[in-house]
């Protein structure tokens, strides 16, 4: 029997939205891998930079709140500002102190970094969901039912733009390479001259300006509110991360990338609601039993 | 950390995951967190998990009162003496039978207006219920989603509850309303209607289609003689039940008016760019929601006008917003009816707002509501082209009396719905005569026809408690002076 299939509607509308879906969540991974491969954690305050990050940019370019109306670039340089600062006090004040404690309490303590951020936004703006005009606006291009914007070719481009940025980073810099040496032996590498604070907060400065990054370029695309990083794509990040191998930043893109293609495929699936989650978990589970360390990743 | 226990940590995280997926918890803890707050967002259109059956859940037993023996079973009173006749004072007598505190303290979260106490409320007599209505007051419940998933404007919804009787009165008694907090879910508002109907004359249903359902079907209402009245929502398990009464238009009713509204304003046979003239009809997939969907397709096939239905998850994801919006843009319809949560809508909105923006219509209250405008308005950089039915109209027909009540203070479209459920509420107590019972509120409001206000007038009749007439139209009006909702028309259409 002949199944109808609607080319556009049904096979390329899924696999671009996924695409771009997906790169948000590859955005996100990205900072995931970067401080994993630094600290050795999960961090779950990860999507809590993206929307301090958000919210900042909202306030500044709508002039909400205290915050004084600025022009929009300007106020997309705050918001990266707050996020990677937000990054930066979390490993001084959470992070460094417990640096010796075991791994998990430092991933308990991210999460308490996240409760609080949430705790915080809420506090400034209630429940209430926002809209965020996008940072290019208009139709990159359209045929045939299939339209992509500006603002999903910036997501895709940033996107690669930083994966490939980040894994030269780590490859071809002394400094990504000390990164990946204090994260293996810090006494070790404090004995060679090199500065371990200095080190672990440029990893986390890194990784805050990553997740600005994601956070201001997803809030024009969704109704976002207080934690709707950590909510919506924390855990497809996560989850992209996995999938492309913890340690690997192309990987990571790579897994956010397909993650999101696997989520608008399960969409398809209409007979069964939350389909799409399913098939992102089976994906998941089936690469790890096929190729334990992910799709690129190896140790380190 | 070695190859061998990342992958132990990585399956321990995909099953945890996939377990808290198929416990069903994920969805609802996210919910708390989730961006969809918007405020009013839970007026009608926002559906939550399936009714509850309060007989069955395990919530706590109502006091069910029967009229005939005086006797009083299950739970404790709390404000209410039970008698067999004969007159009553509040404060804890009893006498034929029951168990009685008097007092009536206020719990389960929300806020108490009139007084944290209740004086000599709930007495029963042979001759009928009288719950909530003493010598000098009567009382009125309404619970609504202060918090949760898609909350309303709390300080807007308690200061409208209370706006229209700051200064009335009904046969000589003060009206006191309470606001209780449903959090958004169909067992926290079967608790909370449970709640005031053991002290309050009337409860109302104030906002969210599951969280009314279950109100209205929740049998110890039903027994105790609880009028329970809210807007026109689903039809759907409320149909034949004599305690309730819709005071607006229902989904299903309004499907016909959303076609003719169209008709009126033109847009029923709009074209896209490649003159294709069709629909999408677009709902949560919700049993509550069948009764609309069935009335709109029905409208449309008698117009004979083309459609597609795109059915979405009740709690639609970012990822749900992104699949519709791709195939809202690939089938391109020039107009698309909408009911689902109004977060949804607006996530949708933020995914096609710039490249693909039809007329979107359907029915009230919540796509209505001045703040969904905003932010629908902001979405899409002022190109929003929202065209929706409402039990009330916009601010720029919102009567004198509204405006320069309380102080003549600045209000908004939440306090004028809760104007307009006011009225009503006058109208519908002043059928019933001098003798407050439950039992003749409900007889008389059974064959009474309210004139209505700010909200269509209202018919009803014993076999058909779904009363109301007719609709307003509001038309978006983004960028523009002021930046909200306008009414369409001088009078609802019917």
């Amino acid at each position: 029997m002949l199944l109808a299939v609607n080319l556009t509607q049904d096979i390329t509308t899924p696999l671009v939205s996924g695409a771009i879906q997906g790169a948000v969540y590859g955005l996100l991974g990205l900072g995931l891998v970067l401080l994993y491969k630094g600290n050795r954690i999960f961090n779950f305050a990860q999507g809590e930079f993206g929307t301090v990050a958000a919210f900042t940019v909202f306030a500044f370019a709508t002039g909400a709140g205290f915050a004084p109306k600025v022009p929009y670039p300007l106020a997309i340089l705050l918001g990266l500002l707050a996020g990677t600062l937000m990054a930066l006090v979390t490993e001084r004040v959470v992070i460094r102190p417990l640096f010796r404690q075991p791994k998990v309490t430092l991933v308990v303590a991210t999460a308490g970094v996240a409760l609080f951020a949430i705790q915080v936004e809420l506090f400034f703006n209630g429940t209430n969901g926002q809209t965020a005009r996008p940072i290019v606006d208009g139709e990159a291009f359209g045929s045939g039912g299939l339209s992509i914007t500006w603002q999903q070719v910036v997501i895709v481009g940033v996107l690669g733009a930083l994966a490939l940025a980040s894994a030269l980073f780590f490859s071809r810099t002394q400094t990504g390479v000390a990164i990946l040496a204090v994260s293996q032996e810090p006494t070790a590498t404090s004995l060679v001259g090199i500065s371990v604070s200095r080190i672990s907060s440029l990893t986390w400065g890194m990784a805050g300006f990553l997740g600005a990054i994601a956070g201001i370029l997803l809030a024009p695309t969704t109704l976002f509110g207080p934690g709707f990083m950590t909510t919506s794509a924390l855990i497809p990040g996560f989850t992209a991360a996995v999938f492309g191998g913890i340690t690997s930043l192309p990987g990571a893109f790579l897994g956010g990338v397909l993650i999101g293609i696997a989520e608008q495929f399960g969409n398809q699936i209409e007979a069964f609601p939350g389909a799409n989650r399913v098939v992102v978990f089976a994906l998941l589970l089936a690469i790890l039993l096929a190729r334990p360390a992910g799709l690129l990743g190896k140790e380190a | 950390m070695t190859t061998r226990s990342l992958r132990r940590y990585c399956a321990g995280f995909v099953l945890l995951s996939v377990f808290a997926a198929g416990c069903g918890l994920k969805d609802e803890q996210l919910a708390q967190l989730d961006a969809g707050g918007v405020p009013g967002a839970g007026l009608d259109g926002g559906t939550d998990a399936a009714p509850v059956d309060s007989d069955g859940d395990g919530t706590v037993d109502p006091v069910v009162v029967d009229p005939s023996t005086g006797t009083t079973t299950g739970g404790t009173t709390t404000g209410g003496t039970t008698t067999t006749g004969g007159t009553t004072s509040g404060g804890g007598t009893t006498s034929g039978g029951g168990t009685t505190s008097g007092g009536g303290t206020t719990s389960g979260g929300g806020t108490t207006s009139g007084g944290g106490t209740t004086s000599g409320g709930g007495t029963t007599s042979t001759s009928g219920t009288k719950v909530g209505v003493t010598d000098d007051e009567i009382r009125i419940g309404i619970h609504a989603p202060l918090t949760g998933a898609s909350p309303v404007p709390s300080e807007s919804f308690q200061k409208g509850a209370r706006n229209y009787w700051l200064d009335k009165k009904v046969f000589g008694r003060k009206v006191t309303v309470e606001v209780l907090d449903d959090t958004y879910k169909p067992s926290g508002a079967v608790r909370v209607c449970q709640e005031m109907a053991r002290r309050d004359f009337i409860v109302v249903g104030g906002a969210g289609t599951d969280q009314i359902q279950a109100c209205g079907r929740d049998r110890s209402l039903q027994r105790a003689k609880t009028p329970y009245l809210s807007a026109g929502v689903t039809e759907n398990g409320l149909t034949g039940v004599s305690t309730y009464f819709a005071l607006s238009t229902s989904y299903k009713d309004q499907g016909p008016l959303v076609v003719k509204s169209a008709e009126g304003q033109g847009f029923l046979n709009k074209a896209n760019a490649t003159g294709q003239k069709k629909w999408a009809v677009v709902l949560s997939e919700t049993p509550n929601f069948t009764d609309a969907k069935q009335s709109i397709e029905g409208q449309l096939k008698g117009k004979g006008i083309e459609f597609q239905y795109f059915g979405v998850p009740k709690a639609g994801s970012d990822s749900d917003a992104v699949d519709l919006a791709g195939k809202l843009r690939s089938f391109n319809a020039p107009v698309v009816y909408i009911l689902t949560q109004p977060t949804f809508f607006l996530k949708v909105l933020a995914q096609t707002g710039q490249v693909y923006t039809p007329t979107w219509t359907g029915v009230g209250i919540s796509f209505g509501i001045n703040q969904v405008h905003g932010l629908a308005c902001q979405a899409t950089g002022n190109r929003y082209d929202g065209r929706f039915l409402s039990p009330y109209p916009g601010l720029d027909k919102a009567p004198q009396a509204f405006l320069k009540s309380d102080g003549g203070r600045v209000k908004d479209d939440i306090e004028l719905t809760l104007w307009g459920v006011s009225e009503l509420l006058e109208q519908a107590l002043l059928k019933t005569g001098g003798n407050l019972t439950r039992e003749n509120f409900n007889a008389n409001l059974a064959t009474a026809a309210l004139p209505g206000g700010v909200y269509p007038s209202v018919k009803y009749t014993p076999a058909n408690h779904f009363g109301g007439t007719a609709a307003w139209q509001l038309k978006s009006n983004c960028g523009g002076s002021p930046n909200q909702y306008v009414t369409v028309g001088n009078a609802p259409i019917s």
